[in-house]
């Protein structure tokens, strides 16, 4: 409810009619001040980077909740793209069970489920190939407002 | 919680996140009393919120919450796996701005176009609503009022909102967002097969030899197809990989050989193949004359722009004047067998008829091919102005000799690249020529396949049928007996189904505008976000006498330009069931509740049908433009007299008519297929009744025995099913379609049999025109297109000197409205960039991440540039992702359309770009 009401509060704020033009669009109530009226009164996106940590530089950043897919720390500059005779992510995270250095997949990502359930293999499953489909890089960006307290996470 | 206080275990999982994140290993006690946590998880089977790829996901819930989410295993569609976007199911139901209660514009008590969004009652709220409604309908009848839905619907929802419209209001303006998606694709099927939808599925990933991506960056968009794709590639070193694009993307990265052609040249490179096909004596004889016939139809059609010049800015007149006088280019000239017509100004005057078409002879397509030899298309396609010509051609000729060598299986896909064209339908139908001439379809391992992007595109917009022309199951609105078998399902009096065809999503936005339509709901869709030339639209909706409905989860730009917002349940929050790209029906349960007084669609739309009597809808109604057989010109009939023999009175509601009928009232709630999940569509409905089943019952009731059989609700929904591909006979699903071998209703003996029933009786004819004569019937057989190379209505010029192509990125949904309220994602991509190539950045003062304004004649947005990054444009071609609405792309998006599909061509269209005078100041100073 707590939420309701800002988000009420927000739409008073933002509705008000462009002066002298009638009812007007109003803003957008995404308290981005995006203005759905005029380009020119919307604010420039603001300039944002990823990180240049190089691998094993940066600290490891937490899950979004439990089972969720960690997300890269790292700059991904020179990695990327993932090609079929370069998978930079398998060369130092493809190590099965690995204690030291880098951290290595868990258990399930070196069985292929289609192809062989239950075989579990020396490399990561060639289905989990592409590393970048579920494991994103972050930059530098804020929050947006509209993510919630608790970061619009499942409860942890 | 077994042995474990809940105090503990919150305890425990916040030491395993603060213990990653610190980089420590986990002390192993700790880490099992985090997994004994989630022992009490409840885990269900659902489906994926996103793409059209369908992946099977579990579910957790705890507490009424959603705690968790995983790839389910045992979906043979993604085999436990899932992306990005995937994971964020557990996510996007709770971002902090969940609208959760009703919002009217008010002023002193009173509804007010000017005033502020005030929260209201249910009550106030759809009272409000249907008193609009009441105003409108009678001021401008049927066709003043619409609803905008979409890919996104439920099964459930799209049937109870087809039934609301088509039946309820006998207005036929319901349109999905899908119609911007996959509309080309349908009308391809329909065109070519007779019927809707794909003859293969996943399965022909594993099955085949090549894959070709046309246009699709799957990796990206159907990121766990391409995992399957990958992995194929990976195991076989013959599998070969092609992908044809624009520009560079992260599915060049495994693509054994990248074409990046000019935008609109596929229409071009596929003739090339067909005629290679035909010169190397590729063709499958056997299959050709067994099964197929040759076709063509008229390429003086338009672009589905305005007729006419109402609400038209300035700038915009020369693009709108393409509409009715096209200039053929030397190019499209010879593409055409027109070569003497280079330069001549040609009318479009079969705009009105860009959906005839007539039979040609054989050796009529191999002239019509004839022009498409590698040197003329390689010329006309080559998309880098760095790549040499020879390096291009010598690609051109690896793909033909995949599709022409009779010993390989090749699946092509395609989506919104193909869809999103002003000759959508051309070319989804150039795919079939290609794989009909060399018998590569409906059988295991060859397939031409339109990937779908919504999770129900095919399951409800297509299927159910939520287009201004369909009813369910690929019947149509102008069809007599179509309208006669719905009218019998649904039990309506003879006449109640308005046989004209309502407007398409576009096409309402511009009715909008005119003033044609005042009354407008919008449900599971961001429309004043995503359609084309946004400008006009938004200002439109804000006009005095417009009602602008809004049912939505969260806050964005069609809630702010609304006069009223209604909350409604996500997916995990309802009863649901979607359809995927390959026919697969998936069902789920309701997990959890939705926040506050958040209501499900379908609830919203039987508490509305309340409102209604027989009496505000049935009697006589005037649609201006109708002309059908057993009408009078202009007027639907009064059938309130016909009712009565019905039972119904002129006080009926309509939800008793439509939904709580005696039939659907016997499906009752509780039901055991629960299992101890809620419905509270149920509970605020009051009543004991399911209306997901009830509905789901009555709509698969349309397809069965006639080729779009579903299993009934319940075995969706049982523990060892993940979704069931139609048609469902005997509790058998289908996989290769058309193939006697696995599809019981094509003919024994036929080996194959494209029995699909449309359009099935054509004339003859040339390349050039249709002859008179008797129709021939072509019952069984497919259609091979000839359909030519024709250059799009706005292409760059001196001032505004580059392409534009817009579309989505891997971490994002659509609008935004749900991926941007998951931190990872928004922080993964925060904004949408200017993709451009370096020298074309440079060429104008621009530097990475620098501000510039990109603008169209219909509009322009500031973003910023970015010239490296997982995209790699062509000189010349700059591309937008749309999913930002910080930076409204769609303001300088052009809303031409393809005139047969009517989808919009987000692909396509001349901007500038230049630096902003913050940044020329900054640069100057």
């Amino acid at each position: 409810m707590k939420w309701a009401l800002a988000f009420v509060a927000a739409l008073t704020l933002l509705a008000a009619p462009v002066a002298g033009q009638g009812p007007g669009p109003s803003r957008s109530p995404d308290r981005r001040d995006t203005a759905v009226a005029s380009a020119d009164q919307a604010p420039a996106p603001e300039h944002f980077e990823h990180g240049d940590k190089r691998p094993g530089q940066s600290e490891r950043l937490p899950r979004a909740w439990e089972g969720a897919p960690p997300v890269i720390p790292h700059s991904l500059r020179g990695l990327t793209p993932i090609t079929a005779k370069n998978n930079a992510c398998a060369r130092c995270h493809g190590r099965a069970g690995a204690t030291s250095g880098p951290p290595p997949a868990p258990p399930s990502h070196f069985v292929d489920l289609r192809e062989a359930p239950g075989v579990v293999r020396p490399q990561i499953a060639a289905s989990r190939y592409n590393c970048t489909a579920c494991h994103v890089p972050q930059t530098n960006a804020p929050p947006l407002r509209r993510h919630s307290s608790d970061g619009s996470r499942a409860r942890r | 919680m077994s042995g474990c206080s809940r105090r503990e275990f919150l305890r425990a999982s916040a030491a395993a996140v603060t213990a990653a994140a610190a980089g420590l290993p986990l002390p192993v006690k700790l880490s099992a009393l985090a997994r004994a946590g989630q022992e009490a998880w409840r885990w269900d089977k659902g489906v994926c919120r996103f793409c059209g790829t369908g992946c099977g996901i579990q579910i957790a819930t705890l507490d009424n919450r959603v705690v968790g989410v995983k790839g389910d295993p045992d979906s043979p569609v993604n085999r436990g796996l899932l992306c990005v976007k995937g994971y964020a199911n557990a996510q996007i139901l709770y971002g902090a701005d969940r609208l959760t209660t009703p919002l009217l514009r008010m002023k002193d008590g009173k509804f007010d176009k000017q005033g502020e969004f005030t929260p209201v009652s249910w009550q106030r709220a759809l009272d409000e609503m249907a008193a609009q409604f009441k105003r409108v309908y009678k001021e401008l009848g049927p066709t003043g009022v619409a609803v905008m839905g979409s890919g996104q619907y439920t099964i459930q929802e799209g049937y109870a909102a087809s039934k609301l419209v088509k039946a309820g209001w006998r207005s036929n303006n319901l349109e999905p967002n899908a119609r911007h998606c996959m509309a080309s694709a349908a009308a391809g099927f329909m065109q070519t097969f007779g019927i809707d939808e794909p003859a293969g599925c996943y399965d022909d990933i594993e099955l085949t030899d090549t894959v070709v991506s046309w246009g699709a960056n799957m990796a990206e968009m159907h990121p766990m197809l391409w995992a399957r794709v990958t992995a194929k590639r990976l195991a076989s070193p013959d599998y070969r990989i092609f992908h044809l694009t624009t520009f560079t993307t992260p599915t060049s990265a495994l693509a054994d050989v990248e074409i990046v052609f000019r935008p609109q040249t596929d229409l071009a490179i596929w003739n090339y193949l067909a005629r290679e096909v035909i010169a190397r004596d590729a063709v499958d004889r056997a299959f050709v004359d067994r099964h197929c016939v040759f076709a063509t139809g008229y390429t003086d059609i338009g672009f589905g722009l305005r007729d006419d010049d109402l609400g038209m800015f300035p700038s915009e007149k020369d693009t709108r004047a393409e509409q009715r006088v096209h200039t053929l280019t030397r190019e499209e000239a010879i593409a055409q067998g027109r070569g003497g017509d280079a330069g001549r100004a040609m009318p479009q005057d079969r705009r009105a008829q860009a959906n005839d078409h007539w039979l040609i002879t054989f050796d009529d397509f191999r002239k019509a091919v004839e022009p498409y030899t590698l040197d003329f298309v390689a010329a006309l396609a080559k998309g880098r102005d760095d790549e040499p010509l020879e390096e291009f051609k010598a690609k051109l000729v690896q793909l033909a000799d995949v599709y022409a060598d009779r010993a390989k299986k090749v699946v092509s896909f395609w989506t919104m690249g193909f869809n999103q064209s002003t000759r959508g339908t051309w070319v989804n139908e150039q795919a079939y020529m290609v794989h009909l001439l060399t018998g590569k379809y409906a059988a295991p391992g060859s397939s031409a396949f339109s990937l779908t992007g919504q999770p129900s595109a095919c399951g409800t917009a297509r299927e159910v049928g939520t287009f201004s022309h369909r009813l369910p199951a690929d019947l149509s609105v102008d069809n007599p007996e179509h309208r006669a078998q719905a009218e019998k399902i649904w039990r309506l009096p003879e006449g109640t189904i308005n046989p004209k065809v309502g407007s398409h999503i576009t096409q309402m936005m511009r009715d909008l505008e005119d003033g044609r339509i005042k009354w407008l709901w919008v449900q599971v869709t961001n429309p004043f976000q995503s359609t084309a030339n946004a400008n006009h639209w938004v200002e439109a909706a804000r006009r005095l006498d417009a009602f602008i409905v809004v049912s939505d989860v969260y806050p964005g730009i069609s809630t702010s330009v609304a006069d009223l917002v209604l909350p409604s349940a996500m997916i995990f929050e309802k009863w649901g069931g979607f359809g995927n790209s390959e026919r697969r029906t998936q069902l789920w349960r309701q997990q959890v509740p939705a926040p506050g007084d958040a209501r499900s669609d379908v609830w919203q739309m039987l508490e509305f049908s309340k409102r209604l009597t027989l009496r505000d809808v049935w009697g006589e109604q005037r649609v201006a433009g109708l002309a059908a057989p057993g009408f009078q010109d202009g007027r639907l009939p009064n059938v309130l007299g016909k009712a009565k023999a019905l039972g119904y009175k002129p006080d009926t509601t309509l939800y008793e008519v439509l939904y709580g009928t005696p039939a659907n009232r016997k499906v009752a709630w509780p039901d055991p297929v629960a299992k101890g999940h809620a419905n509270d569509t149920v509970t605020h409905l009051g009543e004991p009744w399911f209306p997901e089943k009830a509905l789901f019952e009555e709509y698969a009731s349309f397809g069965r025995g006639h080729a779009h059989d579903l299993a009934p609700f319940d075995m969706y929904l049982a523990d060892d099913v993940r979704g069931l591909r139609w048609p469902v006979v005997n509790g058998r699903e289908t996989r290769w379609r058309f193939n006697e071998e696995h599809d019981p209703y094509a003919k024994a003996g036929s080996g194959i049999d494209f029995y699909g029933p449309a359009m099935k009786s054509l004339p003859r004819g040339d390349q050039h025109a249709p002859q008179p004569g008797a129709p021939v019937s072509l019952a069984g057989k497919a259609k091979i297109f000839f359909r030519p190379y024709a250059a799009p209505p706005e292409v760059p010029d001196a001032n505004y000197d580059l392409w534009l192509s817009t579309g989505r990125v891997l971490e994002h949904w659509h609008s935004g409205t749900m991926t941007r309220r998951v931190p990872e994602l928004h922080r993964a991509v925060p904004h949408a960039q200017l993709f451009m190539h370096p020298e074309d950045a440079k060429a104008r003062g621009l530097a990475r991440h620098e501000l510039a304004w990109i603008e169209s004649r219909r509009g322009r947005v500031r973003l910023r540039v970015e010239t490296e990054g997982r995209y790699r444009m062509p000189r010349g071609l700059v591309y937008v992702p749309w999913f930002d609405e910080g930076v409204f792309i769609n303001k300088v998006t052009l809303d031409a359309t393809c005139p047969i599909s009517k989808q919009t061509d987000f692909k396509k269209c001349a901007v500038k770009v230049t630096k902003t005078a913050a940044e020329a100041t900054a640069a100057g100073g």
